[in-house]
């Protein structure tokens, strides 16, 4: 019973407490572009600092 | 010596020209198409862009892919193994060399044959047409941000090797 008061048995809607669900960037253009652009930084910092 | 210099600025036109048309559609279809279809379908109008105009898009876009990739194959010539092991200062275009190859296998292997069922070419239930439209518009969108990239290391030019200290 003293286990029990730590462990709620009711279920938390976590989208009704304000959590958002994550969405896929390449649904839309922006965010397909942002995602492009960000890929190219991580590959120049890539380029730079591993390959010869 | 003059044989390999005609070939590589052959090779390097045709990649020029090939890319242009392959990635000129790639962006039709994800900046143009994919928003029209969605208008046209709410007017009754989709067909004239199902019917007539992506199966030849679609044509000129799978075969310019094709013809890209061999003719920057070409481009390379002796250094092809080096770029694709990233090696002895080909690591820049590799990663372009990297990024197109694999977009090329997003469009033979994963956009052009949903594309199919899409467009009715191939038979496929309401189940399958609803699952190949998401894949095909993933891969396609997947190789839009993938060309953003690829064409920056693809313009492999000075300012690329300054900025890479090559």
């Amino acid at each position: 019973m003293i286990l029990a008061r730590g462990y709620p048995t009711k279920m938390v809607n976590y989208l009704e407490m304000g959590e958002r669900t994550m969405k896929n960037p390449l649904d839309s253009l922006w965010g397909t572009v942002i995602a492009g652009v960000v890929l190219t930084a991580v590959l120049v910092v890539f380029a730079r600092n591993f390959l010869g | 010596m003059e044989n390999i210099n005609l070939v590589a600025a052959l090779s390097r036109w045709i990649h020029f020209m090939a890319g242009v048309m392959w990635i000129g559609l790639l962006y039709y279809f994800n900046f143009v198409q994919v928003a029209a279809l969605k208008n046209a379908g709410a007017d009754g109008t989709a067909a004239g862009i199902t019917k007539h105009v992506a199966p030849r898009a679609l044509l000129f876009f799978r075969w310019a892919a094709v013809v890209t990739w061999l003719a920057g194959a070409a481009l390379l010539g002796p250094l092809f193994v080096d770029a694709f092991l990233l090696r002895n200062g080909m690591g820049p275009i590799g990663i372009g060399a990297w990024l197109g190859t694999i977009m090329l296998f997003n469009v033979w292997v994963l956009i052009w044959p949903n594309q199919k069922k899409i467009l009715g070419m191939t038979p496929a239930s309401d189940d399958e047409k609803n699952a190949a439209r998401r894949v095909a518009f993933l891969a396609s969108r997947t190789n839009t941000m993938l060309s953003i990239p690829m064409l920056f290391f693809m313009a492999n030019g000075w300012s690329h090797r300054a900025l890479f200290g090559l």
